[in-house]
């Protein structure tokens, strides 16, 4: 138990930076797609917040670029809601609206009434009108969706693509041909091209070398951002690590990321599973 | 020191915790069962879309569609939650949104780290029809205009009563032969009959038979008669389809229908089979499918001519031609009487999920015949969420034989006097309903020319199939069965010979034909 805790506290020599937004990640649909979110009503004043729920919800777990009803207003015009309505749900007049807000795709958000509240969530094509995949969830008179239904119904509707996010590791250790390891996964010797990984996660990062002090550190990596790792590996001759000056002064640091992450990662397994039918 | 130690014993916590969340995801793979015969086959069809929907215990169901080009290439269908007893339903739709296939899985465990396969027999909501000498079977997925609408399956025997079993697999199909009453299976994947395995030897007088949801039993109802015990015969399915024959026979005079939940069967004791409120005296009898026991009993003082039972296992609703109404009734609580909707001459029901729906009759008016009348409504009873429909008035066309001169004909056309819906089974999604109806059409005497009637008073009876769109009250398939008329010779009329004539959209089975007698739906609702 002591040695693990010893080996936890290499974490110094982590240093986390934040690079901004990478590339767009080449997949079909492209995950980083305009998305105009827009809301028809017919005969309801349920859920009055429902696709600016949406919305928020694409824009909080997507790499989507996500057009809600004031953008799209913006850029439409005032006669918006008007002319949605006008369409009366018709995908070819909803996708004409999202052409001419330069969007690819229209997620359209139904609410109507058959005696309970009936939500629909359509991803229309705008080139073409096609509808891609529509989901309806009767809800009763008085129940708004909490984020979390919502969002299991946007994780419905739309590619699951869109909801796979990456990172980037970029580890640069002060020795070359030390073994580097991402979990239980081998990925190679230092030095190394940058890892891409899923993200939000927290990977923990192991480095060995022989005659040197094993590396291991664990680290958050926030979605569309370069996580730098800096390892240092000290040879097992000079004095031991732990018996530096500046290795309580950062431990502190890390340590406390480290507790963050432990609270997101509680949130348990998946609440949900992926579902289809094989080819025939 | 020690504000450090606690620390990094927090760090222990996120290394375990991390690795909890490197276990893979599960899956869940629909495994298509497709009947064996492609002529069968969904598939052969244009499917457009694909519709999943989920029901967990307690849950409202919800449902996801996805578009298609090609079934055959696989279909990611979303995301489904994690959960116990979780049933899936599949429904494929053409592009212009009809129902061409569909399958029901059993209950699932849906984990968030295992694969889980998913076997759904998915086949075409194919109508089945008894009275004839063998099974006649519409293709609900067809309109009447295509030339293979129709078929049949010939199991030996006549075929009287037909139910397919929940699970899709098999029709359960009761003849009655020169060897009397006996049971046999169909494939619902070759139409043919399972001859591995051997009939089973029923009573007589079969009147109706129903599987319970979950598969286990099925049950035949029997009329009493001098040659034989009325009650109901419960059998052991999975017995039945292994080969082995296991039969509890619960006696009860005069069972005319029967409706089965998980649990109980729910015996139609002196069941109504005539036009309006008929004098008879009905109940209905609750038999526990395990022990045989009989009760608690609904009685009526008056006939009643249907009953379905809800999910729930304890709601019934029943068809009162003499209330006019669909009325539910908790069986264990029999002083609660709901009347759910009003139906003039109620005379079928059908539960499908959580929705009843009724076929009644309105009586004709001096300009227009009897019109049949559909209403949905939930079991719940929620009035705001009614629908209420009416078919074009009934009509038949009598012909007169008199004439023989090429290019001469008449024809009376008669409207209903009498009208009567006995089956309704209603097709998966509710997006079609069949019905068996039988109708009296009676014409006055009229003209004189010499003291004599020109066309004589007569009288034209009438079975026929109907397939229904409910939403627009169109009907895509109508075949008459049978037609009869009579007419008055004794007063000379000009006109003395008649025949059934023909609607231009009605498919006529040639005389003498027969009557029908069962109608059920692939993993429809009765």
């Amino acid at each position: 138990m002591i040695r693990a805790r010893y080996r936890l506290a290499q974490l110094v020599a982590v240093a986390l930076v934040l690079l901004g937004a990478l590339p767009a990640l080449a997949q079909k649909p492209n995950p980083k797609r305009k998305v105009a979110v827009l809301e028809f009503r017919k005969g309801s004043a349920a859920l009055p917040s429902a696709a600016a729920i949406s919305a928020k919800l694409l824009r909080k777990q997507t790499s989507l670029e996500v057009m809600d009803a004031d953008d799209a207003r913006k850029k439409y015009g005032s006669h918006l809601g008007r002319d949605v309505f006008a369409c009366q749900g018709a995908t070819r007049c909803i996708a004409r609206i999202g052409r001419k807000l330069g969007a690819s795709e229209v997620l359209l958000v139904g609410v109507s009434e058959f005696g309970d509240v009936i939500l629909t969530l359509q991803r229309i094509s705008a080139r073409n009108g096609r509808v891609l995949t529509r989901i309806a969830e009767a809800l009763a008179h008085d129940a708004e969706p909490t984020a979390k239904a919502m969002t299991r119904y946007l994780k419905r509707v739309m590619p699951k693509s869109d909801f796979i996010r990456y990172g980037v590791v970029r580890i640069k250790a002060n020795v070359n041909d030390a073994e580097v390891f991402l979990g239980d996964h081998r990925k190679g010797v230092t030095p190394i091209s940058p890892l891409r990984v899923r993200a939000p996660a927290t990977y923990k990062i192991h480095l060995t070398k022989p005659g040197f002090v094993p590396f291991t550190a664990s680290v958050d990596v926030p979605p569309e951002a370069v996580v730098k790792v800096e390892p240092t590996l000290v040879p097992r001759t000079t004095p031991a690590w732990y018996k530096r000056w500046w290795v309580a002064a950062i431990a502190g640091t890390i340590v406390v990321g480290a507790v963050a992450i432990g609270a997101s990662s509680l949130q348990g397994p998946a609440n949900d599973v992926p579902v289809r039918i094989p080819p025939q | 020191m020690l504000a450090q130690r606690a620390k990094l014993t927090a760090c222990l916590v996120v290394i375990s915790v991390f690795e909890m969340a490197c276990l893979g995801e599960g899956s869940v793979e629909v495994k298509l069962q497709l009947p064996e015969d492609p002529d069968l086959s969904p598939l052969q069809l244009n499917i457009g879309e694909v519709t999943l929907m989920t029901e967990m215990p307690g849950e409202p169901a919800h449902s996801q569609s996805q578009q298609v080009l090609d079934v055959s290439d696989g279909v990611d269908l979303g995301r489904i939650d994690v959960g116990d007893d979780v049933k899936l339903t599949l429904s494929m739709a053409s592009p212009s949104q009809r129902l061409v296939g569909f399958g029901r899985s059993a209950p699932v465990s849906v984990e968030a780290d295992s694969d889980v396969v998913v076997p759904i027999n998915v086949r075409r909501p194919f109508v089945y029809m008894t009275g004839g000498l063998n099974i006649t079977v519409f293709d609900s997925t067809q309109d009447q205009e295509s030339a293979d609408y129709q078929s049949a399956i010939g199991v030996g025997g006549s075929p009287v009563l037909v139910a397919p079993t929940p699970d899709g697999a098999d029709l359960a199909v009761v003849s009655v032969g020169g060897n009397g009453t006996f049971l046999s299976l169909v494939s619902t994947s070759t139409h043919t009959r399972r001859d591995e395995i051997p009939p089973v030897a029923l009573g007589p007088y079969p009147t109706d038979v129903a599987v319970s949801p979950d598969n286990r039993f099925l049950v035949v109802a029997h009329e009493e008669n001098p040659g034989g015990q009325g009650g109901l015969s419960v059998i052991d399915l999975a017995a039945a389809r292994s080969g082995a024959s296991s039969i509890q026979f619960v006696p009860l005079a005069g069972v005319g229908g029967v409706v089965v939940s998980n649990e109980r069967a729910f015996a139609l004791v002196g069941r109504a089979t005539d036009f309006g409120c008929p004098q008879d005296v009905s109940s209905v009898v609750a038999v526990d499918l395990n022990s045989g026991a009989t009760g608690p009993t609904v009685s009526f003082d008056h006939g009643i001519h249907d009953v379905a039972v809800a999910r729930d296992g304890h709601t019934i609703v029943v068809a009162d031609s003499c209330d006019d109404s669909l009325i539910s009734i908790d069986v264990d609580d029999d002083a609660s009487r709901v009347p759910l909707a009003s139906l003039t001459d109620a005379s079928a029901v059908a539960i499908v999920n959580d929705r009843v729906w009724g076929v009644g009759t309105k009586a004709p008016t001096l300009t227009e015949g009897a019109r049949l009348e559909l209403v949905s409504i939930p079991v719940s009873g929620n009035m705001d969420e009614m629908t209420r429909v009416a078919l074009p008035p009934a009509e038949e066309r009598a012909k007169s034989n008199s004439f023989n001169t090429p290019g001469q004909r008449a024809q009376q056309v008669l409207d209903a006097d009498a009208l009567i819906a006995y089956e309704l089974a209603v097709v998966p999604g509710a997006g079609h309903i069949a019905l068996l109806t039988r109708s009296v059409f009676q014409g006055e005497e009229s003209g004189d020319l010499g003291g004599f009637p020109i066309i004589p008073q007569m009288e034209l009876r009438s079975w026929e199939y109907l397939l229904v769109n409910a939403a627009t009250t169109s009907i895509v398939q109508r075949q008459r069965t049978k037609c009869t008329v009579e007419w008055d010779s004794f007063s000379l009329p000009w006109l003395d010979d008649w025949e059934c004539g023909s609607l231009p959209e009605q498919d006529v089975v040639a005389a003498p034909g027969y009557e029908p007698l069962k109608i059920s739906v692939l993993y429809g609702a009765k």
